[in-house]
């Protein structure tokens, strides 16, 4: 499997407390990475670097190398922003603008990044919420506030905004730990179904979750990493002691 | 550190599973007393058979409670399928005793000149693997497992140079009961090697098999 995401000697700080240290990672293309941990572990940290975000944190400092596709995205040469739209982020909390349609808020990510052609921004949205299951329910009321949605279906339609923009990397902080159990379900499918055209790197405190999607997880301890590799052997057959105390429920 | 919330589930199982193994043995015994002394007993076995039945029931439903009430990973769930495994293979063994008192009764009683010694080697064989077995249910131990995988091969060995020496029995109905006995007897060690063979999964997270 090819290598999306190459972290190499990663230090963040937020002020003066060390969050990730000496922190180094391969992130597989087309794969569910799960990143577990006890809270405060830095599992949210890494994932808000893989796209630059905690740089919106005032006193964040970054120290240490990330690659996609082989570019450092934190060489001067790159551009934040463009580092944002191809790596998509979806929060625990369904984000969705109060004040805009279903329909708006999936375009709104495609007309803020100067996608004019109105039919092109029509077919992309449509084929979104069809990627995410939501199309069916939504097709007839398109004009509806989104805010009339369920939770499950915010949270749908947050990640057709997100994928409206073709991103190549979806970063997922705990999408579901606002959800019912079967909202939860069809999230966890659609991550599934996703992974064939994305990347995707998953932070959850739901050990059980990580079993039923992931392909690779990382576990995290105090900032660093402890463990990684296929979801089976970790889940299975733990090598460090720290990983086990944690997936035995000890830690 | 408080106790996991699966601590109490696991430690009935243990219970469970050595009271299975201590009741299984004894069955194993009392089919050898049978063949020593010819006694008919096998009603008595047939019987303890069906308990084993009922205790692995338990077992079974004990362990998948406590996979779907606490979602156990690592070693936890490794030990539920291990256990699960070792019930069925001590079920295997009462019911192998079982089938050892069946043939004494119905070949070897009343059969004067049939002489059941040449089986005495397979016996103890078969009785000393067991006897471990016991121990590394009790005392989980990855040294012991492997030694019993050579002692299976042992007996695999003695059950191939008993079959030749039955097969120079006259007495028809004695070599049956003898051949029989002694398959009994080597599939009884079979199921030992496949206890140890859980008990390894548990403790290493691979099958004993993989290592050779």
């Amino acid at each position: 499997m090819n290598i999306k995401v190459k972290i190499r000697n990663l230090n963040v700080w937020y002020g003066k407390k060390h969050v990730l240290k000496f922190f180094s990672l391969d992130i597989f293309e087309n794969a569910v990475t799960a990143i577990i941990g006890p809270s405060g572990c830095g599992k949210t940290t890494l994932l808000r670097v893989i796209n630059r975000l905690h740089e919106t944190v005032p006193g964040a400092r970054v120290d240490g190398k990330v690659y996609i596709d082989g570019i450092n995205i934190y060489s001067d040469e790159v551009n934040p922003v463009e580092v944002r739209r191809r790596v998509g982020m979806i929060f625990q909390y369904p984000i969705v603008f109060p004040h805009l349609s279903i329909y708006k808020n999936v375009a709104i990510g495609l007309i803020l990044n100067g996608y004019k052609d109105k039919e092109f921004v029509r077919k992309r949205v449509i084929n979104s919420l069809k990627e995410v299951g939501l199309w069916n329910e939504v097709k007839d009321r398109l004009d509806d506030r989104a805010t009339e949605l369920s939770g499950g279906q915010k949270q749908r339609l947050a990640i057709a905004r997100a994928i409206a923009l073709r991103p190549e990397i979806l970063l997922m902080d705990e999408p579901t730990s606002s959800l019912d159990p079967s909202s939860t379900a069809r999230i966890e499918s659609l991550i599934i179904r996703l992974k064939e055209n994305y990347t995707i790197v998953l932070v959850t405190h739901l050990i059980q979750q990580a079993a039923r999607v992931a392909d690779y997880i990382a576990f995290l301890y105090d900032g660093r990493l402890i463990e990684y590799g296929p979801a089976d052997e970790i889940l299975k057959r733990p090598k460090k002691n720290l990983t086990e105390r944690y997936l035995v429920r000890e830690l | 550190m408080p106790k996991r919330l699966i601590h109490k589930g696991l430690k009935d199982l243990s219970k469970m599973i050595l009271e299975m193994s201590l009741y299984s043995y004894a069955s194993f015994e009392k089919a050898v007393d049978a063949i020593r002394r010819g006694r008919d007993i096998r009603g008595d076995l047939i019987a303890r058979s069906y308990q084993l039945m009922m205790k692995r029931e338990e077992i079974n439903s004990l362990a998948i409670e406590l996979i779907a009430r606490y979602q156990p990973l690592a070693s936890d769930l490794r030990y539920l399928k291990a256990i699960m495994d070792v019930a069925y293979n001590l079920l295997r063994i009462g019911r192998y005793s079982a089938d050892i008192s069946i043939s004494v009764s119905d070949y070897l009683i009343n059969n004067e000149k049939c002489n059941s010694s040449v089986i005495n080697s397979l016996i103890e064989k078969v009785g000393e693997m067991l006897q471990l077995t016991l121990d590394i249910i009790e005392h989980p131990d990855a040294d012991k497992a492997e030694q019993i995988y050579f002692l299976d091969e042992a007996v695999d060995d003695e059950y191939r140079r008993i079959l030749e020496k039955i097969l120079d029995i006259n007495n028809a109905k004695c070599g049956l009961a003898l051949a029989l006995i002694a398959r009994y007897l080597e599939r009884l060690g079979d199921h030992c090697y496949y206890i140890a063979d859980s008990i390894y999964y548990y403790l290493n997270g691979y099958r004993l098999i993989k290592k050779w």
